[in-house]
């Protein structure tokens, strides 16, 4: 059902008819069939409207859709390229519709509308009245017509031990008239914005009794009167909420009357705007929330934080150096409430955030948090202070560096910007945990260490007393793995299931090369390849001892190549106190495995399966996860943390 | 394979609505009883548990994780999702999506401090039902009573009463906004009775896994769920047996016993 371009001359006047919303009859085309719409005591008129599946088509830059939007203080943004249209509303919640897709997000909660977004030349039309209700406009039948009427659409009231925070959020910029404030009382009346809320009575939470909520005006311009009764004692204070349609109102039961909703924890953090800005322009949208089904963004921005080192400085300053992989724009901003904050745009953490309190230095708390969506990421660096201290920027070769001084800020500047230095990845910073690189070769400095579980498949390895060795290192393999990945290595197994893992590649070239036993050394030459190929830090491969004679038993750590004994030393070292076998020492020895990987290997007997005092430890699980745990301490003894393996790989 | 990761026992709930609805996938679970409960950890910690866990599910082989923890859900809405190279279900999104169309008007949550301090649950909530009243409450007791394995004792039932007091009378529904909660169900339906529908987020959280694993594909799996644990292997194994009825899944601690 494409329009033809006539349309497109319809729309140009009845755009310029829009633009002061005459009242009256001027109906343009396609909005015949619908009922004519009302909003804030005038006509709202689309040039292009067309009634569908109990909806309305507008599309996006319709004169009479971007005045309803900018009444909201809603924006929109569509590029003709993408499939997406998203509406970021005043309280920058984003509600984002896909071209041919009826169902749509909202802050990252899928929902449904009742058509599908459809493109129409280079614009595309929306579900008006759908989009409306996500705004907090409700569409209300009055006699013929449709009333459109923003409404105080959401009221959270929320409890944690003697604090209650109450949020309400309304369509629209929340316009107070009249306000009746005593200490346990609170009245505020509300204009231009019904509610469909009901009153809330009692218990909620120690600080508040009842809250109400009264509609009165008239169908047109409504007003909505909220009533929020504290309990004796208690005191409140209004603070802005995110966006100006948002108002947050705090309430703090009396100290004496601590009553305990539920047990505690001892400082309860305020409600409130724990984290971000206040009514901050530039806050990056909060489009990046995943979906239910959304994977949750990529962040990759421009240039890496790869160290922040906080330190004492001059005069009881605080000094923060961040070293940064590039340099990068930067917004930072003052808050009323002391808190000051800095945004390094289209940067990324490589690592998890962190949160610190200086002990030194005239700052209760620094934050270091990623945020942003993949397309808008940032790294935000926030400090909390006890007053509104000076805090100078200074890019550095390196990239940044924030200096907090004791002093009462010099000017009353709430917010600039500025560019950071920084320079390609310097070798010896680097933070924590970043993410592992699946595929980087790189010798000593590589984060990832191969677990060979013996045997496998058809090869069941030695079994005796009803136990089954390729069982045993499987699941001693298992353990170790979970072990090392939370000591941050990338792990991988020659293999994870009861197979015996071998290349057609390998079995044919053995058998070229005229090797004794080609069939063998193809299946463990196929082993080796899985360290080799991705040039792995270590090699661990794991069996069960026999021996004809029951009395053997113990723990023995096979080595071949000279780099592999410090290895097998710091295993023997660790995994004989960890799993109290006996130790039968590190010896050498030609195993296919240990002689044919290229980085330091070590073969371990954990134990012998025709030994019963072995066995009964073999049989246990708690036994095997000593086994992996000792051996994980003789990873973490001999290569350290894989933090400090990682500096090549970033090069 | 499926990830799933919870501070401790509470995301057993999660996994045994996956298993309900008939998921068949391998699953991995993830127990971080060394930091349980997060509920009354700081924003940066949760934040830092929640990438260290992604990272671990995604280590083991997972090919999407499935969040059975809320707390650091709703923290990572508020201050953004850490990387994660597989795709992530969550699931205070997922619980605030399923009110989208129902006559729930006066809607209450219990949950941890975290969650209530983030505000999460009436954003997800308020997302699909603009005109709604979302009442939160930190119980921050319940969630150290099922770990420590009380969840049937008379302190269990008289610490549900109290939040249940603790809550307006004309609640419409109440969320389990922590997933320790649901194993708490009994005490809940008996202090609020049966006007107030109980509403358990690892159902949604359940059917948009199955999505998920349509939508992508997911291979099959025999059905076998590996349990891991930080903390105490021999009591988390009890509490499996107990709860999810899985008798031959094996777990494996993370610590030395």
């Amino acid at each position: 059902m494409n329009r033809s371009p006539a349309h497109r001359s319809d729309r140009a006047f009845a755009a310029l008819a829009c633009l002061s919303l005459v009242l009256g009859p001027l109906a343009a085309r396609g909005q015949e069939r619908a009922s004519p719409l009302w909003f804030q005591g005038t006509r709202l008129i689309f040039s292009h409207a067309v009634p569908l599946a109990d909806d309305l088509a507008v599309p996006t830059r319709d004169p009479g859709m971007r005045h309803f939007l900018e009444r909201l203080g809603a924006t929109v943004s569509y590029d003709p390229q993408q499939r997406y249209v998203v509406v970021t509303s005043e309280d920058r919640r984003s509600i984002v519709f896909t071209l041919g897709d009826p169902t749509y997000a909202i802050g990252g909660v899928r929902a449904r509308a009742p058509f599908a977004p459809r493109a129409d030349g280079d614009d595309v039309d929306l579900p008006f009245f759908t989009l409306a209700r996500a705004l907090y406009v409700e569409p209300l039948v009055d006699g013929g017509e449709t009333v459109l009427q923003p409404r105080i659409g959401a009221l959270d009231v929320r409890t944690d031990g003697p604090h209650t925070s109450v949020s309400v959020t309304g369509a629209m910029p929340l316009v107070t008239d009249g306000q009746h404030d005593s200490p346990e009382r609170l009245q505020l009346a509300f204009v231009g914005q019904g509610s469909a809320l009901g009153p809330l009575r009692d218990a909620l939470g120690p600080a508040v009794s009842t809250i109400d909520v009264a509609v009165g005006g008239t169908a047109r311009v409504p007003t909505t009167t909220l009533t929020i009764a504290g309990t004796p004692g208690s005191t409140h204070r209004i603070v802005s909420g995110p966006a100006p349609d948002t108002l947050i109102i705090v309430f703090d039961a009396p100290s004496s009357g601590a009553v305990a909703v539920a047990r505690t924890p001892p400082t309860p953090p305020p409600l409130p705007a724990e984290v971000g800005p206040i009514g901050s322009a530039l806050t990056p949208p909060p489009s990046a929330e995943p979906g239910p089904t959304a994977a949750p963004p990529i962040v990759a921005g421009r240039a890496t934080v790869t160290d922040l080192e906080i330190a004492p400085g001059a005069d009881d300053a605080l000094s923060v150096q961040v070293t940064l992989s590039g340099a990068v724009p930067y917004t930072w901003h003052r808050l009323p409430d002391h808190r000051w904050y800095v945004d390094l745009a289209e940067a990324t953490l490589t690592g998890p955030g962190r949160e610190e309190h200086p002990s030194f230095g005239a700052v209760q708390s620094v934050r270091v948090a990623q945020i942003g969506g993949d397309d808008a990421p940032a790294v935000r660096i926030a400090f909390t202070m006890s007053a509104d201290q000076q805090v100078d920027l200074a890019p550095s070769a390196s990239g940044l560096t924030i200096t907090v001084s004791t002093a009462p800020a010099t000017d009353l500047l709430r917010a600039g910007s500025g560019q950071t230095g920084g320079a390609p990845l310097v070798a010896s910073s680097v933070m924590p945990g970043p993410e592992p690189t699946p595929s980087a070769p790189s010798g000593p400095g590589s984060r990832i260490i191969v677990i060979d579980p013996g045997h496998g498949g058809d090869d069941h390895g030695t079994e005796h007393n009803g136990l089954s060795e390729k069982a045993i290192t499987l699941d001693i393999a298992d353990r170790l793995r979970a072990l090392l990945l939370a000591q941050g290595w990338n792990v991988r197994m020659t293999r994870e299931t009861d197979v015996d893992p071998v290349t057609a590649a390998n079995l044919a070239r053995m058998r070229a090369d005229g090797v004794a036993n080609p069939t063998d050394r193809a299946y463990l030459q196929t082993r080796c390849d899985v360290a080799n190929d991705v040039n792995a830090r270590l090699f661990i491969s794991i069996h069960v001892n026999s021996a004809p004679i029951s009395s053997a038993r113990g723990t023995t750590f096979y080595w071949y190549k000279p780099q592999d004994l410090p290895f097998a030393q710091a295993l023997e070292k660790s995994v004989i106190p960890a799993a109290a076998t006996q130790d039968d020492g590190t010896r050498h020895e030609n195993f296919y495995v240990i002689r044919h990987t290229t980085m330091p290997a070590v073969l371990i007997e954990t134990a012998f399966i025709t030994n019963l005092e072995d066995v009964g430890l073999l049989r246990q699980p708690a036994f095997l996860q000593r086994l992996a745990q000792g051996i994980a301490n003789g990873v973490k003894a001999y290569a350290g943390s894989p933090a400090a393996n990682a500096v090549s790989q970033q090069q | 394979m499926i990830g799933l990761y919870d501070s401790g026992l509470g995301g057993l709930t999660v996994l045994r609505a996956l298993r309900a609805a008939g998921v068949d996938q391998d699953v991995v679970y993830f127990a971080d009883q060394a930091h349980v409960p997060y509920g009354d950890r700081s924003d940066a910690q949760i934040l830092g548990y929640l990438s260290d866990n992604l990272a671990l599910l995604v280590g083991l082989g997972v090919a999407a994780v499935v969040t059975a923890c809320n707390s650091s859900c709703a923290i990572a809405q508020q201050v953004g999702w850490p990387s994660c190279a597989v795709p992530v279900l969550d699931i205070v999104a997922t619980a605030g999506a399923s009110f989208a169309g129902t006559p729930l008007r006066r809607i209450g949550v219990v949950a941890t401090a975290a969650t209530v301090r983030s505000g999460s649950y009436g954003r997800a909530i308020r997302a699909a039902a603009p005109d709604v009243t979302v009442v939160e409450l930190a119980t921050p007791a319940l969630v150290p009573l099922v770990e420590r394995g009380d969840a049937e004792s008379e302190a269990a039932r008289a610490a549900v009463a109290a939040v249940a007091a603790a809550l307006p009378p004309d609640l419409d529904g109440l969320v389990y906004g922590c997933t320790h909660y649901p194993l708490l169900d009994g005490w809940f339906a008996q202090a609020l009775g049966p006007r107030v529908a109980r509403i358990d987020p690892a159902l949604a959280q359940a059917a948009a896994a199955i999505r998920l694993i349509a939508e992508r594909r997911l291979p099959r799996g025999s059905g076998a769920t590996t349990y891991y644990t930080n903390g105490d292997a021999v009591a988390f194994e009890e509490a499996v047996r107990r709860w999810t009825g899985d008798h031959t899944g094996r777990v494996i601690g993370l610590v030395a016993p």
